[in-house]
């Protein structure tokens, strides 16, 4: 008697605890959001509490959560940014009949899961968890998904609060922001690639770890079929490009120097320039390659001082046709085709027509003196750009004022996609590329 | 009488097994305590624990043994003061070495009886086992199902734009 009426009563407290959950799984989760919005549109406590002491592990000891927490939640900004974000928002699950209430309950004696344990637990577990976890958690299942607290989730909250940024340390935020965007983009990777693979095996094609994209398996070379998923590159990725004698990068490398950048807070000097430092460059004719990340593509620009002067009004055709045809100059090659002393170089020394005045600029500029621009060119073979160029040394303290260099700039359109396709139909012969899914 | 230490409570699980325990380890258990508190005749009636059974229960009294000594938790112990680190200790991390659903069912046995210092045990062993992985590792983790449909993948891709690769 004693054991039946125990089992009732379990049974009976299962059925409640099963009703509020499916009650909570059927109705839509605007509902209490909405109203929630309307009464009070501050943060939960919750939830500011994890965000300080998130924002303290970050501000390197400076700041504790305590201190943090009256910022967070007197923070206007904060709480008003609650209102314009606006959480996806599910279709209700199909409401549980009780056939699957009873199922539910036979599972929940063979079966525990994680999406199944109780709000308040999955609470606490949470909270252990950094932003870049919480994101992948709830993207893993629906349950999860609603599991997860979307304030935490969503840091945009926190890089807009302009009221923190002074009690932050100096990019103690952006530092923050970018570790766990990071965290996501590597784990979101990985995820895709795996995907990838699965869809590709026992097929004719291969999943590159660097395009993210399945390519024939003809694409990859007999050692990087061999290699696992995320290591494996496409002919393409790895081809090697020559900047200069000392320094050579390829498509992958590029990617990842994009990749790297874009998950660093953003440096003090805007374009991130890498240069070669090899001493050769300091006693050849064009300096040593800076590299610029264009977005689009990579820039790589060389230049070459042709001459020097104190009266840049001096500087015309004759003179440079003197400079580039001089016996020091007129070998240096400009690009596979071209040299210095070819006529292609001089005929491109042309001056811009100065602006015509008008704009408050343009008369800035008129009264600064107008400094003389010439016409970009492009070799016709190889597309390989280079434009004169004057150069003020005021300030530079060098003795002659001004210089007149060529800029030799190089596109590597290497992190496009459509590069990449263009470099593996060349190393099909012609053969059509195509999509497998 | 015997003094309070040499105390002892009889426990009974979910499947209707009598564990004995010493009043000192079962009162870990704040839900426990309350209730010995409530009957106030100790050792004599049997304490049902409903929503646990024999395995679990003695897998937690058996954490409670090693944690009797431990200093009693204050009253206000909030989200506040604990340290968000998820070390855990070697002892509790060998005793979280089991499956799956044995280490739900202690999280869920710790929040019934309410053992904070179990639970935030088990939560961190659970964390430990999130940090760092991508989703699908997740689901693989934990055998879960993905079941969201694919428009909303595409709607939760665009609500987490501020993470994804551009």
């Amino acid at each position: 008697m004693k054991d039946l009426s125990l089992e009732v009563l379990r049974m009976a407290d299962f059925l409640a605890h099963a009703c509020v959950c499916s009650d909570e799984a059927a109705s839509p989760i605007q509902e209490p959001e909405d109203e929630q919005l309307e009464q009070d549109d501050s943060i939960p406590a919750k939830t500011q509490r994890h965000l300080a002491s998130f924002l303290a592990e970050h501000s390197n000891g400076q700041l504790t959560s305590d201190q943090l927490l009256p910022k967070l939640m007197n923070s206007p900004y904060i709480n008003q940014k609650r209102k314009i974000l606006n959480r996806t928002i599910l279709d209700p699950t199909p409401s549980r009949g009780l056939h699957s209430v009873f199922a539910a309950w036979m599972s929940s004696h063979f079966e525990r899961r994680l999406q199944e344990l109780p709000a308040e637990v999955l609470c606490m577990i949470e909270s252990y968890l950094d932003p870049s976890d919480l994101v992948c958690l709830g993207r893993s299942c629906r349950a999860l998904f609603q599991a997860v607290d979307y304030q935490m989730v969503d840091l945009r909250n926190l890089s807009f609060a302009e009221d923190l940024w002074p009690v932050l340390r100096e990019n103690a935020l952006d530092f923050a922001l970018a570790k766990e965007r990071y965290g996501v983009v590597r784990r979101l990777h990985r995820d895709r690639l795996e995907q990838l693979e699965y869809k590709t095996r026992n097929t004719d094609w291969k999943a590159c770890g660097s395009c993210v994209k399945p390519h024939p398996r003809r694409y990859f070379s007999p050692t990087e079929r061999t290699k696992s998923v995320y290591e494996r590159r496409c002919l393409a990725s790895t081809a090697p490009i020559r900047i200069c004698s000392h320094w050579t990068e390829d498509i992958h490398s590029l990617r990842q120097r994009r990749e790297d950048a874009d998950c660093e807070p953003r440096p003090l000097d805007f374009f991130r320039t890498d240069e070669c430092a090899h001493v050769d460059h300091e006693f050849q004719g064009f300096s040593a390659p800076r590299m610029r990340d264009l977005g689009s593509a990579f820039s790589v620009e060389r230049t070459i001082t042709l001459l020097q002067t104190n009266d840049r009004d001096s500087i015309d055709e004759d003179v440079v046709e003197d400079v580039l045809t001089s016996e020091v100059l007129q070998d240096i090659q400009v690009c596979r085709h071209l040299r210095l002393g070819d006529r292609a170089i001089l005929s491109s020394f042309k001056r811009r027509p100065p602006p015509e005045v008008g704009d408050l600029a343009d008369l800035i500029m008129a009264a600064v003196g107008y400094m003389p621009e010439f016409e970009p060119a492009s070799c016709e073979e190889c597309g390989r750009t280079w434009q004169f160029s004057i150069l003020d040394n005021l300030g530079y303290r060098q003795s002659p004022r001004y210089s007149l260099r060529l800029v030799v700039d190089e596109q590597i359109k290497a992190v496009r996609d459509p590069w990449t396709e263009e470099y593996l139909r060349k190393v099909e012969g012609g053969r059509e590329f195509t999509e497998l899914m | 009488m015997a003094s309070e230490g040499e105390q002892t409570v009889k426990l009974v699980s979910s499947d209707n097994v009598e564990i004995v325990t010493e009043r000192k380890v079962a009162e870990r258990s704040m839900l426990i305590k309350n209730m010995i508190e409530d009957l106030g005749a100790p050792g004599e009636e049997p304490i049902p624990i409903m929503n646990v059974s024999e395995a679990v229960l003695r897998k937690v009294l058996e954490w409670c043994t090693h944690h009797k000594n431990d200093p009693a938790p204050s009253q206000d112990d909030d989200a506040d003061s604990r340290k968000k680190t998820t070390d855990i200790e070697d002892w509790d991390q060998k005793f979280m070495q089991v499956d799956q659903e044995m280490l739900f069912e202690i999280i869920l046995a710790a929040n019934y009886m309410d053992i904070k210092a179990l639970l935030d045990v088990g939560c961190k062993t659970v964390a430990n086992m999130i940090k760092g992985k991508s989703p699908e590792e997740i689901r693989k983790t934990f055998n879960i199902q993905n079941d969201f449909t694919p428009e909303e993948e595409d709607q939760i891709r665009r609500e987490n734009e501020w993470a994804e690769d551009r």
